[in-house]
């Protein structure tokens, strides 16, 4: 406690020798290195390589990616898992990385380790993504498809339809219709407007 | 012969030049066929095995550029779209569209969202399409159900989407059928 105090009373002083110029300074480019430091630190938490050096990111959703247009396609433009799991926004970043730091506990206690285990989460860990998006109003979609520049004649009847109605009118985002664009449905069953297409005689074995 | 003479000399020049340049694009098709041809007489050699069959896709590179030369152009090109006739009794109707990233699993059945028929349990976003037929909602004992049956519920196994390509061996198919017919 006394040593605690010495600290403190240290930090509490005027500074004796060292000149205002020097702690100016030094502060200012301490803050920088610091700044940097944790942004470079942030970014490569914020790339593919990271995302899949868990081998419960690699052998399941970046699996799943791998076969959709998201991932080969004609002209080789691509997203990559942060493009669509990370706002780009820094603040919404931070608070999204903060919401992350619980995968970190997720992978030390083994909570998706297996196929079985990935399989039986999959409809929580999708539910808290269809979420995120539909209460950003698909802001990751919308970072890459910009809706001002969609060519509707280009589009199917169908898509033109309800891209020029629902989506114009803001009554429906991206998500609401395009889930599993990227990954492996979950079991829709519960589902608003997926309901019960799986018949019964296909289902699961408890 | 007349008329090349009658021509200028820089028209003159613009037919021989022309003459050139197809011998030229003459000679390199003929180069190519004949590394093509070389090319097919080595591949099959690589993995040949006395016990096995010779496979219809033959090991080959995607890195060799003379198997790529022989790619379809575009082996991922978009299906057939529009009506797509039956070409023989029963045939289960073609898909005129892309099916990619459409899942057909345990947990989802994109087919239903468009093609499930009003009155049958389906995804509610459902959109105008030709409907699946009510056979498809009966069971194996014939009895009527609300569900896709589970027989049929895998669509892509019967309708298939139908690409640009040419058949890898020759086959009589269609004129058996046809001659069957009356």
């Amino acid at each position: 406690m006394s040593k605690l105090k010495i600290y403190w009373d240290l930090l509490r002083r005027p500074s004796s020798y060292l000149s205002m110029g020097l702690l100016t300074l030094g502060g200012f480019v301490a803050g920088i290195i610091f700044w940097g430091g944790f942004n470079t630190a942030m970014e490569a938490t914020n790339t593919e390589a990271f995302c899949i050096s868990c081998h419960e990111m690699e052998q399941n959703p970046f699996a799943e990616l791998q076969t959709t247009i998201h991932y080969t396609n004609r002209s080789g433009v691509r997203a990559t898992c942060p493009d669509c799991h990370v706002p780009h926004e820094w603040t919404h970043k931070v608070a999204r990385k903060m919401e992350a730091s619980k995968e970190v506990w997720g992978k030390i206690f083994g909570t998706i380790n297996t196929p079985e285990k990935y399989e039986a989460k999959r409809l929580e860990m999708a539910q808290r993504e269809w979420r995120r998006l539909q209460a950003n109003d698909s802001l990751e979609c919308r970072n890459c498809h910009d809706f001002g520049y969609m060519d509707f004649t280009k589009q199917s009847r169908l898509a033109a339809d309800m891209h020029s109605t629902v989506l114009v009118s803001g009554q429906a985002t991206c998500i609401d219709c395009h889930k599993g664009i990227a990954h492996t449905l979950p079991d829709m069953r519960g589902v608003h407007d997926w309901h019960l297409s799986t018949p019964p005689a296909l289902d699961r074995q408890p | 012969m007349n008329l090349l003479n009658s021509l200028t000399g820089w028209q003159q020049h613009l037919v021989s030049s022309l003459r050139e340049t197809t011998t030229r694009y003459r000679n390199a098709a003929a180069r190519l066929a004949a590394a093509l041809l070389l090319a097919s007489l080595y591949l099959p050699a690589v993995n040949a095995d006395p016990h096995q069959p010779e496979p219809l896709r033959k090991p080959a590179s995607i890195s060799d550029p003379a198997v790529v030369a022989s790619l379809p152009a575009k082996p991922m090109a978009e299906p057939k779209t529009g009506s797509l006739p039956r070409r023989h009794p029963q045939q289960p109707p073609l898909v005129p569209h892309s099916v990619r990233d459409h899942q057909i699993h345990l947990n989802a059945n994109h087919c239903l969202h468009c093609h499930a028929p009003a009155g049958k349990v389906s995804p509610a976003t459902r959109a105008p399409a030709p409907d699946i037929s009510l056979s498809h909602y009966v069971d194996r004992q014939g009895n009527p159900s609300e569900f896709l049956d589970g027989r049929r519920y895998f669509c892509l196994q019967c309708h298939v989407p139908l690409y640009r390509s040419e058949p890898l061996i020759e086959t009589d198919f269609l004129q058996s059928i046809q001659r069957e017919e009356p």
